[in-house]
């Protein structure tokens, strides 16, 4: 008898539907992610009539001195931005999880303020605190704050509560025993913290500096509002492409950005995965004991950190109202006559409404289908991999890059697909695109929770996958779907980034409105536009936080365990 | 290739994840209403097979045929079958009752008809007055008969139970093992379940296949293999077994140390001068007064090393008076202890009855 | 096969759908590109439409004018605009040394000043609507805490208790910072003016992006003199802003805002009927609530706080000088002073 050839299971119903849909998912990500990306390469080494010039571009690029500047400042402002967001955030989270100070819920939900915020905002507010009409305008001893000074305290007040998240987890994943270990051996509590608590979240530490120089180098609101003549990476693309109209030189830009935003990328990743492997199951957590001095230093630390980040919001929300800084304070609601102003409008504010719930509904419902496709089909696993292999690939893209290569690719008269530009829609993929990676890991990491088997016994059960999907993967994960939900409407009703690029007359959006506001030379309207966006995020998150409380209490029944024995 | 009447019919089966060979010329029959236990070790290939059978893994080679199908090349959607896992993957946010229904609603029969099927289910395993429950509620048996139920519900002709088991503790199992034995004994289910509790495989199984490194070591009733394994592995994998080292001298007699025992009864020959295993059951072992004639067949002095008390049996460490390295164990009811008065150091004659003693080659 | 027919008609529907939505919005819709301040927009958008009910005008895109200028060029193969309309004149000049625009002589034209209309074409490429003016915003209250005295001519900003106290726009990305380096050019001729500007560029504290920025700066403070135009000055001034507006007394640059008809428009009658629109009288006492000088002799009302004697000091403006040589003054701009620009130009 010959050796029969491999065995090669017949496709069901259920399967080639799966394939189908990855199959689907694939070519989604390839026009809305990797197609893009690959034009703007392609851009910087054409000329303006498209011919190839191999590297005529960055020739040129490296030849204007205004230009390779740039790069320098952009280092300059990720590290000390870095160095100084680390150390806050880290005594803060170190007070959060360390101490036994009081009202520690209050004080992170306050650090957790500035992630509601465009961070045009605290730009804004800071021109009003240290600008030449500021009311704190002495505390900068002469220096300006428009420039290198101002970006970095933006940044550092809108990267904050990322950081302290990262650090807060690394910190509180620290092994008990090791402390009691100490203890009984009298180690001075100095040395404790250099021997255990330092190397136990050093992992943890290295990944929020990287992700923290991440945020810092790719960022344009803050820079844009407050950058005065101090020009960085983002900035240049936005100026050769919207001022010069020179994409090629702008897509030699984008390609120079990504290089240390891939290399710090990859290296968060290795961190990571270090860290997480860190954790091992005997270890207990760590119950910080009281201890008056320390305890009361921390709140004191706390309180201060608090103020000054309630201290830029507020200044943002005063002057919003103030009729006409600094010679008229009396109060008015002048400044939100957006209609009036150039470059905003409440159309703008209404889109981005409606544009953030687009993402947060759609976005929710197509990256937690694709994730579970990925993850749940039981063929494909090659596909399925290398899908999941691309779901990071946004967290690496800067949104002025994405931005600009959705204008580049949609823009482009010959792409059919050129009617989404400009209209709601692009804006929505671009969003949906740029956040895709955070909410794919939870919504993974939620899928993965479920019993693998879920899908076998439906299969032997006869029952097609979507009613299984329907049925059971669904409402199992609607705590991922709504955290998903929540994610998504914050960071595109606060984004700039991506959009700025992509955005028509009639789909202009409220945080794009603040750059032109303030462009324009209406700083104080633009302030009212930026708070009206922190408004509705806090509102939105509020009633969101409700929403899910109500809808755990009557859908989510089954998770409380009551045990009867045997 | 042969016909026949077995329900369930596996030839060479073989499975490579790459370069590893987890199954390979793994052939089984399965007849109509048996039940039959996959047992071994962890990474012995005995989940594989029930995998390969529920059309959740593709073999590389082989055929499995199912009530006269081929269903090799068959999706699990294609199949005949009710699964039961180990976690027995009950679907959390439903009632018991949703959960049993869950198969049925799918069947275009009417809403009576399924609450009708339900409740029977229910009745079957013994959950009346659980069904608006949700899994969580329930304790790690009732959910076991839950998912029991549930892979019954669409009267598959096959029922696979992957350690359905080894969830819960000693006393449940072994009450469930009873329960589950019962119910199928009375729906006539072929059924095969994988194991690794060897106990669990005897008290179940019509048949056990033992499985070692992705091939059978030994298929066999429950009597058989523990009265008979065919291969050391087997011998030490199910039960306790003595082994002691010996050189086969070609009359049916194997060395050990300078004694000669009698092993005519095994039925396997070996040359002259071959090193083998001379292996007998704890239990087999009779053990004597000193003053016991010592000339009977297979008897030998021995000395007591220690006792143990188990409960039931004590069980006796020894060794031969004149080489205190082969150390052996023997098991004997508490009685016997007494009226021998073993304790350490006591030196008994022991016995190796013929008939009872296995010779393997090393 | 069935599928694939299936298949076949699902994906020509659903092109046929999208075509006819997209021909359906595209039949009314007028397609406009423009640079006049967003405040404005809103009024002429009601106003035109009110007077022509059929034609939805949509801004097809609004920026500064030298945004809206290399967009228009970016977009020469592919226009996206039916018509350009309130646009430097410079800037349209250059556009149609492009071969950018289609003549056309709206209804009423005769009425204009003749020389607010494209003295090259007949029919015209482009005709003027009203003119902007070049001045200087002073803020009386920061002057004197500053110790920055009040100028009166262009040379006193060069002077150095100005030092860090005047802000200009970016020509690059601004029609008045343009207007103002092309007067300087004009009036003193390139080397003095380059010279001009090149003392100027050591009190500059930054250059803005837009051409009313230096002007709401002043006003608020954050700088001493801003370099903008009289509309803004005296419209600030009027809401009780501490600002004098200066024309400086060697003369003051200005441009025109005016329209052309984009070559191949896809909506050109409405793009006609809008050029009608903007050369009636109507239109032009629009312009005059918030500029002194439009196209239309006899209209133009005074407008509070505006320099009374600007209109004296006006220079006599090039036009076809200023569009040819607009690319080599910006990038010569660009190469010496574009390091101290704010983002965007």
């Amino acid at each position: 008898m010959a050796t029969a050839s491999a065995i090669v299971t017949k496709y069901s119903r259920d399967d080639k539907f799966q394939g189908g849909i990855l199959v689907l998912i694939a070519l989604v990500v390839a026009i809305a992610v990797l197609l893009p990306l690959f034009t703007i390469f392609l851009k910087s080494v054409e000329n303006r009539d498209g011919q190839f010039v191999g590297i005529l571009n960055y020739v040129e690029y490296f030849q204007t001195p205004a230009l390779v500047a740039s790069i320098y400042n952009t280092i300059i402002i990720g590290v000390v931005t870095t160095v100084i967001v680390i150390i806050l955030a880290f005594i803060y989270a170190y007070a959060l999880t360390r101490s036994c100070m009081p009202y520690k819920n209050l004080f992170r939900s306050i650090s957790l303020i500035p992630l509601l915020a465009p961070s045009l905002l605290p730009a804004i507010a800071l021109i009003y605190m240290f600008g030449n009409q500021g009311y704190m305008k002495e505390l900068m001893f002469g220096y300006e704050i428009r420039g290198p000074i101002g970006i970095v305290i933006s940044l550092v007040f809108w990267i904050f509560p990322h950081v302290v998240i990262l650090l807060s987890t690394a910190l509180s994943t620290a092994d008990g025993r090791l402390y009691e270990a100490a203890k009984v051996l009298r180690t001075k509590s100095i040395r404790t913290f250099f021997k255990i608590t330092l190397p136990a979240a050093k992992y943890g530490v290295m990944s929020a500096c990287f992700v923290a120089f991440l945020y810092a180098i790719t960022d344009f609101g803050a820079c844009k509002v407050i950058g005065g003549w101090f020009t960085v990476l983002s900035l240049d693309i936005y100026k050769q492409v919207v001022g010069q109209q020179n994409f090629q030189l702008g897509s030699v830009v984008s390609v120079i950005l990504l290089l240390p935003v891939v290399v710090t990328f990859i290296a968060q990743r290795q961190v990571q995965r270090k860290q997480t492997a860190q954790i091992t199951p005997g270890s207990v957590p760590y119950q910080p004991k009281p201890n008056r001095r320390f305890d009361l230093l921390m709140l004191l630390y706390c309180i201060a950190v608090s103020f000054i980040l309630l201290a830029i919001l507020g200044t943002a929300a005063f002057a919003s109202f103030v009729k006409f800084w600094p010679y008229n304070l009396s109060l008015s609601l002048t400044n939100y006559q957006f209609n009036l102003m150039d470059g905003g409008s409440w159309q703008a504010y209404r889109n981005s409404v409606v544009m953030s719930l687009y993402t947060a509904f759609i976005g929710t419902a197509v990256i937690f289908c694709s994730a579970y496709f990925i993850e749940k089909t039981r063929r494909y696993r090659g596909l399925r991999s290398s899908l999941n292999f691309l779901s990071i690939v946004p967290l690496a893209t800067p949104g002025m890059v994405l931005g600009l290569a959705y204008l580049f690719f949609f823009n482009d008269p010959l792409n059919p697909l050129n009617f989404i530009y400009k209209t709601m829609i692009i804006l929505v993929l671009a969003n949906i695109v740029h956040y895709y990676t955070v909410p794919h890991l939870t919504a993974t990491t939620a899928l993965k929770q479920l019993d693998v088997e879920f899908e076998s016994v439906s299969a032997s059960l006869k029952v097609p996958f979507y009613k299984t999907f329907w049925h059971v993967t669904l409402p199992i994960c609607i705590p991922a779907l709504s955290n998903i939900w929540i994610y998504l409407f914050v960071t595109a009703i606060t984004t700039v980034s991506a959009v700025v690029f992509l955005y028509g007359h009639d789909t202009n959006i409220a945080a794009v409105a603040v750059v032109n506001m303030d462009d324009a030379g209406d700083v104080a309207p633009a302030a009212a536009m930026a708070m009206m966006i922190v408004y509705t995020a806090m509102g939105v998150r509020i009633v969101h936080w409700l929403l899910t409380h109500f809808i755990e209490k009557h859908t989510q029944k089954w998770r409380q365990q009551k045990l009867t024995s045997d | 290739m042969s016909s026949s009447d077995s329900y369930l019919l596996i030839q060479n089966l073989t499975k490579r994840f790459g370069e590893f060979e987890a199954l390979s010329q793994v052939s089984l029959e399965v007849d109509q209403s048996e039940l039959i236990c996959l047992l071994g070790p962890s990474g012995c290939g005995k989940t594989t097979v029930l995998r390969c059978i529920a059309g959740l893994e593709t073999p590389t080679v082989g055929t499995i045929v199912q009530n006269g199908v081929d269903i090799t090349s068959l999706p699990p959607e294609d199949r005949d079958f009710g699964i039961v896992f180990q976690s027995y993957a009950l679907f959390p946010n439903l009632t018991v009752n949703e959960n049993l229904g869950f198969g049925l609603a799918n069947r275009k029969l009417s809403k009576q008809k399924i609450q009708e099927r339900v409740q029977q289910l229910i009745a079957t395993v013994g959950l009346e007055g659980h069904g608006d429950k949700f899994p969580g509620q329930l304790s790690g048996g009732q959910q076991q008969r839950v998912a029991l139920a549930r892979a019954l519900a669409t009267s598959p002709g096959l029922l696979l139970l992957d350690e359905p088991l080894s969830a819960l503790d000693a006393k449940v199992r072994q009450r469930l093992r009873r329960e589950i034995l019962d119910l199928q004994r009375k729906i006539g289910i072929t059924t095969v379940l994988v194991t690794h509790d060897q106990e669990e495989a005897l008290t179940m199984g019509d048949r056990i296949v033992v499985m070692d490194h992705g091939v059978i070591a030994q298929t066999g009733t429950p009597e058989e293999i523990y009265s008979n394994p065919t291969t050391p592995f087997v011998a030490n994998f199910i039960g306790k077994m003595n082994f002691l080292d010996g050189i086969a001298s070609g009359t049916g007699e194997v060395a050990v140390n300078q004694f000669s025992f009698d092993c005519a009864q095994t039925t396997e020959t070996f040359s002259s001068g071959d090193r083998v295993l001379l292996c007998i059951r704890p239990e087999d072992i009779v053990i004597y007064d000193s003053d016991f004639d010592n000339n009977e067949i297979n008897c030998n002095n021995a000395v007591v090393i220690d006792t143990e008390f188990l409960g039931s049996v004590f069980r006796v460490r020894l060794a031969f008076e004149e080489s205190s390295s082969t150390e052996f164990i023997a098991e004997l009811p508490p009685s016997n202890m007494r009226s021998l008065e073993i304790e350490s150091g006591a030196n008994v004659s022991i016995k190796f009855p013929p008939e009872r003693l296995h010779v393997y080659l090393a | 096969m069935n599928y694939y027919l299936r298949l076949r008609t699902i994906i020509t529907s659903l092109v046929a759908m999208v075509a006819l939505i997209g021909t359906a919005v595209a039949q009314d819709e007028l397609i406009v590109y423009t640079a006049i301040e967003a405040d404005e927009l809103a009024m002429f958008e009601q106003e035109f439409e009110a007077d022509n009910p059929n034609i939805d005008l949509k801004w097809g895109a609004r920026d500064s004018t030298g945004i809206i200028t290399a967009k228009l060029l970016a977009e020469k193969d592919n226009p996206q605009a039916d018509i350009v309309w309130g646009l430097a004149a410079t800037s349209l000049v250059f556009l149609a040394n492009e071969d950018y625009f289609e003549g056309y002589s709206p209804k009423g034209v005769e009425m204009l000043d003749p020389k607010y209309v494209d003295p090259t074409m007949n029919p015209p490429l482009w005709v003027g609507q009203r003119a902007w003016i070049a001045s200087i915003c002073y803020n009386t209250v920061e002057g004197e805490k500053n110790g920055v005295p009040q100028p009166s001519s262009w040379q006193d900003l060069t002077k150095p208790e100005y030092q860090g106290h005047v802000v200009m726009p970016n020509p690059n990305s601004s029609g008045t910072g343009f207007l103002d380096v092309s007067s300087w050019l004009q009036i003193w001729g390139e080397e003095d003016g380059w010279a001009f500007m090149d003392a100027l560029h050591e009190n500059i504290a930054w250059y803005t992006h837009s051409g009313s920025k230096p002007c709401k700066q002043a006003a608020a403070g954050e700088i001493t003199v801003g370099v903008s135009f009289a509309y803004r000055g005296a419209k600030l001034k009027n809401q009780g802003a501490p600002v004098e507006v200066i024309a400086p007394e060697e003369g003051v640059g200005w441009d025109l805002e005016a329209f052309g008809i984009v070559k191949g428009a896809k909506n050109m009658a409405a793009a006609q009927a809008l050029a009608d629109w903007s050369v009636t009288k109507k239109a032009n006492e629009i312009y005059n609530r918030e500029y002194a000088v439009v196209a239309m002799p006899g209209v133009a009302q005074e407008v509070e706080n505006f320099p009374p004697n600007i209109l004296e000091k006006m220079i006599n403006n090039d036009f076809a000088w200023a569009a040819g040589n607009r690319q080599r003054i910006l990038s010569e701009w660009q190469n010496r002073y574009g390091a101290k620009s704010e983002p965007k130009s």
